[in-house]
């Protein structure tokens, strides 16, 4: 009885005043802006200090379950690589940003971002002097190989593959070599380490981009003794400003501060708080509330961009802690792929393109969490150029796609990753798309084989959500590993839609040739435009965003635009 | 028609073969009455023929008299009715189960106007973020709720009542292995082990993991694992009333008669177990209710587009704080089903049995 009164209590105080939907509370509408980033010189320490920040206290990241890797050869996730780069261990580059909109890549471990000879296939770089690991023992440039060495090897699958398969000039980067374990060379082909502070990449092609490849985890140096292959996610060495003092996998990692880091060779980097807690045990309902109520701990806590406040919480969260939460567009865009195998009919795909009703799909997003999106480039990506080649208006057009369909009856299935709010979209989706006669069959796949299941070449859906972000600023990480028909394999595949359309492949391979980055983002702009006009293999559907909220004595906070997460590396307790 | 004579309790162990035992309590008025030959008016005009009753009309009458039995009753028969009629209530209505109506929600997907979007066109209001209409969802997923709780509660009560008779009468090795079970499958946790087995289960059926199981399967899989881990407290229940019964004279003089152990398990034990048995089901369903829909909600019961009260309960519990008018109409609907169910249960149980305290 208690329940239900105490129900009906909050029903009255709460439900009897009416809801007009004026208060306009999707908060930050700043539009994206495209990511152009800048290649600099000047690589010095340290890193400029952060207005009002002090030594001390201790700053607590809530992030959903455990890192899957934060092994740095092994690492792909957002919060995982934001933890690693910021925090735990470095790369020959890395971005320099503090959330004003400028994007700088600069020398991390490197003096510089790269220096390019024989056309771009030759990548020389200089390790700084005085770079030393948590134990006070020096990092060279034969550590930086090894690591580099190691994420060839079989036993580390996952991570980014784009410097493996450079370095060995194909997709199929272990053909020839599997990496430094069972008697295999500790540097890998086509990499020569001169001497303790230089490295050397000679690629088989031109790489213009490889300032950018080098900032990812690939490079963090890892010293061989320390190796500990498949366990080193456990326990990883550090080069950073932290250093991991326990690790309960599943529970939370804690992390103080690694004496041996000397600021004055890093250009990016503070270490203002006295340590960091990463607590893997709330939900993100749990953590957006612990973040409202600002008590004890919370106020110097923060989440990761996997917690985005949910839309049962947001309300709450828009009334009581406005100024505490950071939201910005993401480099992630979410679209709806079809299976080009099974639905072959372009009309088909056109039509439903015509009939998406993307301003529903925001209210069961959460319309604070994303944006009406129609291209396969995310409005942050340099190249991004705006068009719709199916406008159906806001609200998707049901006449257009009738006349498209010319009184078909289409019968398709959708497989949802199982969780709630897939589910909610899986029947929005069915529902919507009912109006046009088009019978959408929606079918949960188990949340931990959902990319498995879709990544099968020969999977039985039709169509499935699909969301994909930049590896690092510039089409070239979006548009190669989605849509180039060359790099489909029986599994584990990227371009689940399944599009192998020759002029596609071609056009992909001139423009990864390409010098010049400039001329390469116009023709990625070019390809997107094209891909969708005349193919149509997908519904691009939303542009994330970014939405968390973080404690009012967190100082530094920024939202970082490669990552789309907040960046760590300013943080301060006030 | 009279069964006075039948009736009679006796010590002597010459009980009637074809009548339940002497545990139901004697009939005070049929004492009184002539014990044959009932010529009517035989003590005068104005005396009104007494007649007997059984038992069964005894407990009737008594239930009948309890008025809250009666509403209880009600409320019952009118959830079933709305789960059997789910489809005229809902055409009558005038919306059909998947229209959403999102232009009725503000930015945030909240439904505008007060208590979540309630009007004469939405008598419940709408979902947030789909805009689903709350009445129709309910009105279906009390067909779906009502109806795999109902079955399970059968089969369970079946299973259950089937293996605690023969456990508790047959005793020896029968009993041990059948409590072994018993214990066994108590000592499962009940959800994580779902988690575990109804993916699996789902995948055997359908012979691969890309292959999705039908909304048919997907009920009967979890009406089967509802029943597997359902039987058991009937069972001891039972069990534990065969142990005390099957001492009694009744028992000794059916196997005295000839009678042969299925007989005296279905036509002299069972008949007394009809009070606790009735009572465990009455309760038993509005958990199954609940259970399924914690299923649901995990993602391994009833899946989008089905409509389930379960799943919906859930889902608004989340936005208990930013929508409260979302829980309340089907937190409302279950509180009165679990409620109904629990107090006819009790009701029943003193009208079977008014030797409880009442």
């Amino acid at each position: 009885m208690l329940s239900v009164g105490i129900l009906a209590v909050a029903l009255a105080a709460a439900g009897c005043s009416k809801n007009t939907g004026d208060d306009d509370a999707t908060g930050d509408t700043t539009k994206a802006s495209t990511q152009t980033a800048t290649l600099v010189d000047d690589a010095q320490g340290p890193a400029p200090e952060v207005d009002g920040a002090k030594k001390g206290g201790t700053v607590t990241i809530y992030t959903s379950g455990d890192f899957e890797h934060i092994d740095p050869q092994q690492n792909y996730v957002v919060p995982a690589q934001t933890t690693g780069t910021n925090l735990l261990y470095r790369t020959l580059t890395t971005y320099r940003e503090n959330g004003d909109g400028k994007l700088e890549v600069v020398g991390d471990l490197a003096t510089n971002t790269g220096e390019e000879s024989n056309n771009g296939k030759t990548w020389t770089y200089t390790l700084k002097d005085g770079l030393k690991y948590e134990d006070g023992s020096a990092i060279t440039a034969q550590d930086v190989a090894y690591g580099i060495a190691r994420s060839f090897s079989p036993d580390l699958p996952n991570g980014p593959h784009y410097i493996q398969s450079w370095l060995a000039g194909s997709e199929d980067y272990n053909a020839k070599y599997k990496g430094p374990y069972n008697g295999g060379a500790k540097v890998p082909p086509s990499v020569t380490v001169p001497d303790a502070k230089t490295i050397i990449f000679n690629f088989p092609t031109a790489h213009a981009d490889a300032p950018f490849a080098m900032a990812l985890t690939t490079t963090s140096p890892v010293p061989p003794a320390r190796d500990t292959k498949i366990q080193y996610d456990n326990r990883p060495f550090s080069s950073g400003p932290y250093k991991i003092q326990t690790y309960n996998r599943t529970q939370k990692m804690v992390l103080v501060r690694n004496e041996s880091w000397d600021p004055k060779t890093d250009a990016v980097r503070h270490n203002y708080p006295d340590s960091y807690v990463i607590d893997f045990t709330r939900t993100a309902e749990q953590a957006s509330e612990l973040l409202i109520s600002d008590a004890g701990a919370a106020s110097s806590s923060l989440t990761m961009q996997d917690m985005t406040i949910p839309a049962s919480v947001y309300p709450k969260a828009a009334a009581n802690a406005k100024d505490r939460i950071l939201t910005g567009p993401t480099q992630f865009v979410w679209q709806f792929n079809f299976n080009t195998q099974r639905v072959t009919d372009l009309k088909v795909r056109q039509a439903l393109n015509y009939l998406i009703d993307r301003q529903g799909l925001l209210k069961v997003w959460g319309s604070y969490a994303g944006e009406a999106g129609t291209t396969l480039l995310s409005p942050t990506t340099s190249g991004y150029d705006k068009y719709n080649a199916y406008d159906g208006g806001p609200n998707g057009n049901v006449e257009k796609a009738k006349e498209l369909l010319a009184g078909k009856k289409v019968n398709l299935t959708y497989g949802y990753r199982n969780t709630e709010r897939n589910q909610a979209i899986a029947a929005f989706l069915k529902s919507s798309f009912q109006q046009a006669g088009v019978n959408l069959n929606i079918q949960p796949i188990d949340e931990d084989q959902y990319y498995t299941v879709i990544g099968k070449k020969n999977n039985q859906f039709d169509m499935y959500m699909y969301g994909w972000g930049s590896d690092w600023p510039g089409g070239g990480t979006v548009i190669p590993p989605l849509w180039d028909g060359k790099r489909i394999v029986p599994e584990g595949n990227n371009n689940t839609a399944y599009l192998n359309d020759p002029k596609v492949n071609d056009e992909i391979t001139r423009i990864l040739g390409l010098s010049d980055l400039t001329e390469a983002d116009k023709a990625w702009g070019s390809l997107d435009k094209d891909i969708m006009t005349r193919l149509a293999p997908t519904i691009p559907a939303i542009y994330d965003k970014q939405t968390t909220l973080y404690g009012s004595k967190i100082g530094g906070i920024y939202l970082s635009a490669p990552y789309g997460n907040s960046g760590l590396n300013n943080l301060f307790v006030k | 028609m009279s069964h006075v004579g039948g009736d009679r309790p006796s010590t002597d162990g010459a009980g009637s073969l074809s009548g339940p035992g002497p545990v139901l309590p004697l009939d005070t008025e049929a004492v009184l009455a002539p014990a044959t030959g009932d010529e009517p008016g035989e003590t005068g005009d104005t005396t009104a023929k007494v007649r007997g009753r059984s038992p069964g009309q005894l407990a009737w009458a008594r239930l009948r008299s309890d008025k809250v039995a009666v509403v209880s009753a009600v409320v019952l028969v009118f959830f079933l009715l709305v789960a059997i009629f789910a489809d005229l209530i809902v055409s009558a209505y005038g919306i059909n189960k998947d229209q959403l109506f999102q232009n009725q929600l503000d930015a945030l997907g909240y439904p505008l106007g007060y208590l979540g979007g309630v009007s004469g066109e939405h008598w419940f209001g709408l979902e947030p973020q789909l805009g689903r209409d709350i009445f129709v969802q309910l009105v279906f997923g009390a067909r779906t709720s009502l109806g795999i709780a109902l079955a399970a509660a059968l089969f369970s009560t079946v299973v259950g009542v089937i293996l605690g008779l023969v456990s508790g009468f047959m005793g020896g090795w029968v009993d041990s292995a059948i409590s072994w079970v018993t214990d066994l499958l108590l000592a499962f946790p009940f959800i994580i082990f779902s988690l575990a087995a109804i993916p699996i289960i789902n995948t055997l059926i359908t012979g691969s993991v890309q292959k999705q199981p039908s909304v048919e399967s997907r009920i009967y899989v979890v009406v089967g694992v509802l029943v597997t881990f359902g039987w058991m407290s009937t069972s001891r229940l039972v069990r534990g009333q065969v142990l005390s019964l099957r001492e009694r004279e009744f028992v000794d003089a059916a196997r005295a008669a000839g009678a042969g152990t299925g007989h005296i398990i279905f036509r002299q034990l069972l008949p007394n177990l009809w009070a606790p048995i009735l009572v465990t089901f009455s309760l038993a369903v509005p958990q199954y209710v609940t259970t399924e829909a914690a299923l649901s909600f995990l993602g391994i019961g009833v899946t989008e587009p089905v409509p389930d009260w379960g799943r919906m309960i859930f889902r608004s519990t989340s936005y208990v704080s930013a929508d409260p008018a979302y829980a309340f109409f089907p937190g409302i609907a279950l509180f009165l089903l679990v409620l109904a169910f629990n107090l006819f249960g009790d009701s029943l149980r003193d009208a079977l049995d008014p030797r409880s305290a009442r």
